[in-house]
């Protein structure tokens, strides 16, 4: 039978009440999860628009009357602000997600890769050209994604993550696949196999490792006292 | 309780830590007092045993401490209070079962060597560089010939915990006398 009865703190539980009472300095709010999306997204526009000084691919105009192309970067847009929104929202301990995120979001990222998958293969690029022309798109890929990515884990710092490798792949999920996004924009191959290794394995790789440094980096939050 | 009782005290708790958030220490004292016996219900679920629980108890409200500017208001209380405790709990489950398996590695305590003569003097000055509670285990099980169960109960702590204590003794001495 389960025990109902009423349990008392300890003495020392009690004094420790008093202490945290007399602790208790004003804290500054975490923002709400939207809030801290809208200025998260105020970054991504900075490196967007240093994406649009430094040059988009020429056919850009050309490409956006493809539907296809259309789907695939409303695809990666609505995947990185979805995962993003959840990264935030793992800072708040308890907070209720009433509607399918994660689902929505691989569900999303799937179709992206689906449609990486439909684009033709160029058979007779050699292994160097092949690497020559990718390595830049991926090295671009991560600093794209680096200034959304810092930005986004600070901002999951701020708070309470309780699922702290969780949250830090939700993070870098987010900023590699806006930074996927920023450089379909950018970069004129359409082959298959370069869009998959070049512009998809950063993604991947960077939310692994976001994923770590979330297990390291943002578990810290029960050892240091609120903003 | 019914059903009212339970949404007033709810939002009874919600102004609490509002006003904590603002540095009001009187609504702070009275939230953390009303939410620690509920507290120590929902703990009591996953922990039996009353010392851990009062340390997982403890930590559940340092927690709560650590993480109240992430309290939004407009947002119910409990399911808030509830993840924090659940997170501690869990954390604390995870680390006692890593420290159990790391327990069942020392369950066969080594024989004493030749060195553990009590009046080897490369011993003695072996023991004194000892942290004070390794040198205890040790002297206890090795030189004195008492039972774990026995050592445990004389230092007031658990086997386990004195078996980790003996063995870092061994892997101490066993370097400091080159062994």
């Amino acid at each position: 039978m389960a025990d109902t009865t009423t349990p008392v703190p300890t003495a020392s539980t009690r004094a420790l009440i008093k202490r945290l009472e007399d602790e208790a300095a004003p804290v500054r709010r975490l923002w709400a999860p939207l809030a801290r999306l809208g200025l998260w997204l105020i970054f991504v526009a900075l490196v967007g628009g240093a994406v649009g000084v430094s040059g988009v691919r020429p056919d850009l105009g050309e490409r956006l009357r493809d539907p296809v192309y259309l789907l695939e970067i409303t695809a990666l847009a609505l995947a990185s602000m979805v995962m993003a929104t959840r990264a935030l929202q793992e800072a708040v301990p308890g907070y209720d997600v009433r509607w399918p995120a994660r689902g929505l979001a691989l569900g999303l990222v799937s179709l992206t890769v689906v449609l990486w998958f439909r684009q033709p293969m160029h058979g007779q690029v050699t292994v160097t050209q092949f690497i020559a022309t990718g390595v830049g798109c991926a090295a671009r890929t991560v600093l794209l994604a680096s200034l959304p990515w810092c930005a986004l884990l600070i901002g999951v710092r701020l708070g309470a993550p309780l699922a702290p490798a969780r949250a830090g792949a939700l993070a870098g999920g987010a900023a590699f696949l806006m930074a996927a996004l920023l450089m379909r924009l950018v970069c004129p191959l359409h082959e298959r196999l370069h869009l998959l290794v070049w512009h998809g394995l950063p993604v991947a790789g960077g939310t692994a490792l976001s994923a770590v440094i979330g297990l390291v980096w943002l578990r810290r939050w029960r050892a240091r006292p609120p903003p | 309780m019914d059903e009212e009782n339970l949404r007033a005290r709810s939002v009874q708790r919600t102004r609490w830590m509002e006003c904590a958030q603002r540095g009001d220490r009187e609504a702070y004292g009275a939230l953390l007092t009303d939410v620690a016996s509920p507290l120590l219900r929902f703990l009591r679920r996953w922990i039996a045993d009353p010392h851990e629980l009062e340390d997982v108890h403890q930590d559940t409200l340092m927690a709560l401490h650590r993480a109240r500017h992430t309290y939004d208001p407009s947002r119910p209380f409990e399911p808030w209070l509830f993840a924090i405790a659940r997170h501690v709990a869990v954390d604390h489950l995870r680390r006692r079962a890593s420290r159990t398996s790391r327990e069942v590695l020392v369950e066969a305590l080594p024989e004493p060597g030749t060195d553990a003569d009590p009046g080897n003097p490369r011993l003695e000055e072996a023991l004194d560089r000892l942290p004070p509670a390794q040198r205890e285990a040790f002297e206890m099980l090795q030189l004195e010939g008492i039972s774990v169960a026995a050592a445990a109960a004389r230092v007031g702590i658990t086997t386990g915990a004195l078996k980790v204590r003996a063995h870092r003794a061994y892997k101490a001495l066993r370097a400091l006398l080159g062994g």
